[in-house]
């Protein structure tokens, strides 16, 4: 049914930039990013006035998702950040407020905009070079020999996400927890290509957050009727197990909608049942200890089963059905009709009966070294549910970016450090070269200096955008770290800078960081002894920037907007 | 049914024109820049190619879709320049008007706007061709040169970078240019120009693959047909592979309106034809099953066990051009068998891929770009600049009979 009404014409707007309405919006959304930025940020709450899920949240996965955004160019820089989100989970709100900030400079300084995208062109360019090089000093090495900067990782990671509501210790141990996980999983003696395990996470309420941990194996719901009694007369393993990948419920409604035509005398469901109790001799003549399926099993095979001192395992669901393979080397069996092939059983080294809380659960422990862990993530009560979850999708994150790491494995300065050294390096280094680099370019020397000027400005901003408690943020003039004033005493500077690793000495100078200062090379740091307590992925900080100049790029090329409202 | 009558005068066809102008204007040159369209429904497009810019314009007035039609079909025949022609058009409609001030007139009668258009014609068909031949070219001639050959590169190289600066942003411009370059060379080898740019030009849908999320810089070349979707079965295969190629499932295929019948035996019987057909496959010694529907439970584990690798969901071009570019040997028809070089698994971005390395020259083209919006634009502009070229190559080895 179509409606027959005039078409409206569509909605254009000359020089989009130009427009206030537009640069109000723009302003606004950096400020909902800058204010939910870092372990101090504000956490942002999302509702409609007519009741409906309320969110709490400073994520900026969370955010973008729920915000809707009427203006086209804002729409398009929220599609980006959600898609670099998606692949490098980390990074989202610097990406957008490095973004929107450009954008909003550019303006600002008057710059016309094809000079703007290739002076920024330039200059993040010439970042990639020095982030990716020998001597940067805002880059660590990722030790795999000890934990430590994996820890610290993870932990810059959780304490990020102030909504999720844990405390220092709570935090440390979560931290050590997710990188216990991440080390399970990576495999080790296998042949072949290595390819990473999986952590499987579970979420239990009532107990503190103290009580999370991380067991090797399986950890799956157990069985309806199973008692311990049943596990102790299977005795110790290995036991052999089949895994189903079909229903074994006896119903014949996988052949779907259709008229069925029986013959006389033939009971279909009858001969199902039948085969299915055909199965059930040949699995037990067969010592098989564990039966499970991924979906129903029927009632009369179960009974029969547990008969014979099989433990069945019914609605695996289809998430688990890759790591109990993996786990027990077992490979699904599909059909019904036909014997089961010995290739298809596997083995499974142990089974126990794990308390956590008050929720009892069955493990099962690998007979070879796969690399598979389950996490148990515990949280006060019912109301901190959502928070849990919260944690459990920052804890798979975390463990992604851990992933992301052996790839590259490198990690930056966390605390503002990194935006700090590398907006003094780039405006260090395009001091002097400016009037040739000018030139090539084809643009006048003072366009460039201020479109630098204008790429340093909002690096430092995002800097500035990680102190929410009115403090001053400074700058040191030696090795371009980044300083904040404690909050105890207003004239002195806190012990350590932002990432932990520069100690306050007498004779170091200092100055505000939004303020004009003297360009200075940053001293690399060569053989530190101490870490750095913050770090930052590498690969997603370095795509966040990348794509945050192309996105930026792409709005100040935007000239015209045409919204179609039919 | 009421006919709305108006009277055209050159007032209106100035004024008609003049959205078309205003957004033509902000998008011609090096310095321009894009127009972004969007729809409720949250399709987004930015493009500053001409003609795909009013194209996607809604436009109610006659004498505006009589320019669009004219615009179009200047496309059609040469490729560029309609963003050239709007201009070109409203500045000679408004030169007209302007100058009936310096005839001391209000405005142009219609008989002396006619005897203005005959004149006009008569101008073009006559005379604009000599100024434009004899003035005009050999400025630009003196570029090009009788040795072809040599630089038959160069000449390609100009032809994709003329193309793309027009339509992409600067900064995407440099990487696409050297991108397009790129892949032409690569899927060129002992081939001549013509038929590496037809080739490529008629099969562009199937070799190249979309990612979103990463910088454009990050778009590569490579090696062998890409298809988006991980293997469902996996083994490491060396060596010449062959690969059968289906177009439906292996399971009953039931549609509507079928009776299922249950006669004796019916469970024995509902394998064995399944088994058979499997069977058939081992004897084949078939290493891949390449499917473009998804394939029963039964059929994976079959694979599984015996160390088959199978990859279901791909797009029937792709496997249409896998089986036309093999000469296969055809079986029957659902089924073709085709050899290829290699299987590998290909990770573009954090999404698991499949590479076929085929025994052909074709190699994939990965555009990357950070938003859908983006990266429409990047498949379109790199689709148009292997057409371009190929419409500006036949005309240039017409020209010096290559």
């Amino acid at each position: 049914m179509s409606r027959i009404s005039k078409k409206k014409p569509a909605l254009c707007t000359d020089e989009p930039l130009s427009n206030s309405t537009i640069c109000q919006k723009i302003t606004l959304l950096r400020n909902i990013l800058s204010t939910a930025y870092g372990p101090t940020g504000r956490l942002k709450q999302i509702h409609n006035n007519v009741g409906g899920h309320v969110l709490t949240t400073s994520t900026s996965t969370a955010l973008l998702k729920r915000l809707e955004m009427s203006e086209p160019l804002l729409k398009l820089i929220s599609t980006a950040l959600q898609h670099h989100t998606t692949r490098y989970s980390d990074s989202g709100l610097f990406m957008g407020i490095f973004t929107l900030t450009l954008i909003e400079n550019t303006k600002k300084y008057g710059l016309r905009t094809s000079t703007a995208i290739k002076v920024y062109k330039h200059l993040v360019e010439q970042c990639n070079v020095y982030l990716k090089g020998d001597s940067c000093g805002c880059k660590v090495p990722v030790e795999f020999s000890s934990c430590d900067s994996l820890v610290a990782l993870a932990h810059s990671m959780i304490t990020s996400k102030p909504a999720c509501m844990l405390d220092s210790r709570e935090t440390q141990q979560i931290s050590s927890l997710i990188t216990q996980a991440f080390l399970y999983s990576i495999p080790c003696n296998s042949s072949g290509t290595a390819c990473f395990g999986r952590t499987v996470t579970i979420g239990i309420e009532g107990q503190s957050v103290n009580h999370s941990s991380v067991f090797p194996g399986l950890l799956l719901d157990v069985p309806e009727m199973l008692l311990p009694g049943d596990l102790e007369r299977l005795g110790d393993g290995p036991f052999k197990v089949v895994l189903f990948g079909v229903s074994l419920s006896g119903d014949i409604s996988e052949v779907g909608d259709v008229a069925l035509e029986v013959h006389r005398g033939l009971n279909p469901e009858r001969d199902l049942l039948q085969q299915l109790l055909k199965i059930g001799e040949q699995v037990v003549k067969d010592k098989v200890s564990l039966f499970a399926c991924q979906k129903v099993v029927h009632p009369v095979l179960q009974h029969y089963l547990r008969e014979h001192e099989v433990v069945v395992i019914e609605r695996l669901g289809l998430a688990l059905m890759e790591p109990f393979a993996k786990i027990t080397g077992a490979r699904a069996v599909a059909s019904l009709f036909s014997l089961v092939p010995m290739e298809a059983y596997g083995l499974v080294a142990g089974l126990c009966f794990q308390d956590c809380g008050s929720k009892k659960l069955l493990q099962l422990l690998s007979s070879k070294h796969a690399a598979i862990s389950t996490m148990v993530l515990c949280h006060r009560n019912e109301t901190m549910l959502e928070e849990l979850k919260v944690c459990a999708m920052t804890c798979q994150r975390a463990e992604h970016v851990l992933r992301l790491t052996l790839r590259e494995p490198y990690a930056l300065l966390g605390g503002g450090c990194t935006e700090t050294q590398l907006a003094t390096h780039i405006t260090h280094m395009n001091q002097s070269t400016a009037p040739t680099t000018a030139a090539a370019l084809g643009i006048s020397h003072s366009e460039f200096l201020m479109a630098v000027e204008s790429f340093r400005s909002s690096l430092l901003a995002v800097a500035l955008s990680l102190e929410h408690d009115g403090q001053d943020c400074l700058i040191d003039l030696t090795y371009g770290h980044r300083w904040v004033m404690d909050i105890s005493s207003q004239t002195e500077v806190k012990h350590t800078c932002g990432c932990g690793l520069l100690e306050d000495r007498s004779n170091l100078e200092k100055t505000h960081l939004n303020t004009a200062c003297q360009t200075f090379s940053p001293v690399f740091l060569e053989n530190n002894d101490t870490q750095p307590k913050v770090l930052d992925s590498f690969s997603a900080k370095l795509n966040a920037l990348n794509v945050a100049v192309e996105m930026a790029s792409l709005v100040l090329d935007v000239k015209y907007i045409i919204k179609d409202v039919n | 049914m009421q006919q709305q009558l108006e009277c055209v005068s050159l007032q209106v066809c100035v004024s008609v024109l003049g959205p078309l102008e205003s957004v033509v204007r902000r998008c011609l040159g090096p310095e321009g820049g894009s127009v972004l369209f969007t729809r409720d429904t949250g399709e987004t497009l930015i493009s500053r190619h001409g003609q795909r810019v009013l194209s996607t314009l809604h436009l109610e007035h006659p004498m505006a879709r009589m320019v669009l039609d004219c615009v179009c079909a200047h496309a059609k025949s040469t490729g560029d320049g309609t963003k050239s022609f709007i201009l070109l058009l409203s500045a000679l409609l408004r030169a007209i008007q302007d100058s009936a001030h310096m005839r001391r007139k209000a405005s142009w009668s219609n008989p002396a706007l006619q005897n203005l258009a005959n004149r006009l014609m008569a101008l073009s068909r006559n005379e604009l061709d000599d100024i434009i031949i004899h003035q005009v070219t050999p400025y630009a001639s003196s570029y090009c040169s009788h040795h072809s050959d040599k630089l038959e590169h160069s000449i390609l190289d100009y032809l994709i970078s003329g193309y793309i600066s027009g339509r992409t942003g600067a900064g995407q411009a440099e990487i696409l240019k050297h991108i397009l370059c790129e892949f032409y060379y690569k899927s060129k080898r002992d081939q001549n120009t013509t038929e590496t740019i037809s080739f490529i030009h008629s099969h562009f849908n199937v070799l190249h693959t979309r990612v979103a999320g990463l910088p454009v810089g990050c778009s590569e070349v490579i090696e062998g047909l890409v298809v988006t979707r991980d293997w469902s079965v996996w083994t490491e295969l060396r060596g010449p592979i062959k690969a059968l190629v289906l177009y439906e499932s292996f399971g009953s295929s039931l549609g509507d309106n079928i009776t299922v019948c249950f006669q004796q035996d019916w469970l024995s019987r509902t394998e064995s034809i399944t088994k058979q057909k499997l069977a058939y496959l081992l004897e084949l010694q078939v290493n891949v099953v390449l499917s473009s529907v998804k394939q029963p439970e039964c059929v994976l584990q079959w694979a599984r066990m015996n160390h088959v690798a199978l990859l279901e969901c791909v797009d029937s071009d792709q496997l249409d051009f896998l089986c036309n570019i093999n000469f296969p040997e055809t079986l029957s028809h659902p089924q073709h068998i085709v050899m290829l070089k290699y299987c590998k698994r290909l990770q573009l971005g954090g999404l698991r891929c499949a590479q076929l390395g085929i025994y052909s020259n074709a190699h994939t083209l990965v555009l990357c770009a950070p938003a859908p919006g983006l990266l429409d634009q990047t498949v379109c502009v790199s689709r148009g600049s292997m057409e371009g070229s190929y419409a500006g190559w036949r005309s240039f080895a017409c020209r010096w009979c290559v």
